[in-house]
């Protein structure tokens, strides 16, 4: 098999850091952006998160996706940006585990969003520890009541 | 399988955890990759399976010969043709199926199948056979999983069926009763207890309806035993099983190498009724 196929199906290599360092050309209108040592830094991170939380990941990973999502935050600037994208990586696949994959990444990473810029007020522990432990539980209770379409209903 | 490294179903099984996740999830728990490498490698070893029994190593060949891509689809449409045959032989055993109020087999079959085929996933998880599979069968299933297993249990349900349809329902009743008066909530194989019936009364030549056996018929019981050793015994028995299946079974060849299990289990019987002087128990009637 071709290897750099196979690299980029376990996210491995120069393949991701590319996929990383061009989600710059968005981030950068929020004025952050990654070198290809913070893109490694990052990768390193999120092969020992998923080890850690016993998951596997296909594909370009869920950084693009947090990326995207969270260079707007008023709470995320350059001195910060790098630590903080592990953070929120560590997190959100902690939280995958803890919601018993009940939810889709797009509406984790909506919640964490949201609650990242308002009740939590860019505090990282208070996201982890408090808002989506709540979430977590109430997804394992069953309830729906927060997420997408079924938000306004409850 | 075998010819296949794992670096090769690595692009399978990430393919397969898209179609899972249905794109809207990046990662999966250790247990779900598990889960959907053993699917690949279920679907894979089907053509093993397949193509042994029905001797075409030509085709098996070809298709490992191409790359694993093709040979996992191969699998996965030879698994889903087994589910569809599968089917077909639950629906030609539903038809005629009788329980003999055995809660155990009734259950396991007419509630359980259904069930199974309602909620068996042959793409993400073909490996899992959902049922429990309670009521137990003369030749035990063990190696096996998945759709596999299914149909070698319907095949030898079959096979009983077909041993039972040949006698009064009352006469089995009668026979069950006298082995267990609570023999509807009990785990035992119907077939089993019908068959040392049957045994016995041809060892001691009267009718399988016969309700009188008296002190003669334990003596030509015990002559039958004393005379061997348990190997002996078998194949006696054994050759018992072939005359019965030649001559009210059409020659079947499976009905024998089936019911042929159970002769292990008769041997020690009987051995161990005449060591404790008790072969009026192997009269059931």
């Amino acid at each position: 098999m071709d290897e750099n196929m196979f690299l980029s199906i376990l996210g491995k290599g120069q393949y991701q850091i590319e996929v990383l360092t061009k989600c710059n050309q968005y981030s950068q209108k929020f004025g952050v952006s990654l070198t290809e040592k913070d893109a490694l830094t990052l990768l390193d991170a999120r092969k020992n998160s998923l080890k850690e939380q016993e998951r596997i990941e296909f594909g370009g990973g869920i950084l693009p996706k947090l990326i995207f999502a969270f260079c707007d935050s008023p709470f995320i600037y350059q001195d910060n940006y790098v630590d903080t994208l592990e953070s929120l990586q560590n997190i959100f696949y902690l939280y995958k585990n803890e919601s018993l994959d009940e939810l889709t990444d797009d509406e984790l990473i909506d919640y964490m969003k949201k609650h990242f810029d308002n009740d939590c007020q860019g505090s990282l522990e208070y996201l982890e520890d408090t808002c989506l432990e709540d979430f977590a539980r109430s997804i394992r209770e069953g309830t729906r009541g927060f997420i997408g379409k079924y938000e306004e209903e409850e | 399988m075998n010819e296949f490294d794992m670096e090769e179903l690595i692009p399978i099984v990430a393919e397969l955890t898209e179609k899972y996740t249905s794109k809207e999830s990046t990662s999966v728990s250790y247990d779900t990759a598990k889960q959907l490498m053993n699917a690949v490698i279920y679907c894979m070893n089907e053509i093993d399976l397949v193509y042994e029994k029905s001797d075409a190593n030509a085709v098996k060949d070809m298709v490992k010969q191409q790359n694993a891509k093709l040979a996992y689809r191969t699998g996965y449409e030879l698994v889903i043709k087994k589910v569809f045959k599968t089917k077909a032989l639950f629906e030609e055993i539903a038809l005629g199926f009788n329980a003999y109020k055995n809660q155990a087999y009734y259950e396991t079959v007419m509630k359980g199948m259904p069930v199974f085929f309602l909620y068996y996933d042959p793409k993400f998880n073909p490996q899992n056979h959902i049922l429990t599979l309670d009521y137990p069968t003369i030749k035990s299933i063990q190696d096996s999983c998945g759709i596999d297993v299914i149909y070698e249990y319907l095949t030898y349900t079959k096979l009983e069926q077909d041993l039972l349809k040949a006698f009064p329902e009352e006469y089995i009743i009668t026979l069950l009763s006298n082995y267990h008066a609570n023999y509807e909530e009990l785990f035992i194989n119907i077939g089993s207890i019908v068959l040392r019936n049957i045994l016995t009364c041809m060892i001691v030549g009267k009718k399988i309806t016969s309700h009188i056996f008296d002190q003669k018929d334990a003596e030509v019981l015990r002559e039958f035993i004393e005379c061997s050793s348990q190997e002996e015994l078998e194949m006696k028995l054994c050759n018992l099983i072939q005359i019965l299946v030649n001559q009210g079974y059409n020659h079947n060849e499976q009905l024998y190498e089936y019911l042929k299990e159970d002769v292990k289990n008769i041997s020690f019987e009987l051995l161990n009724a005449m060591k404790n002087n008790c072969l009026d128990v192997m009269f059931l009637l």
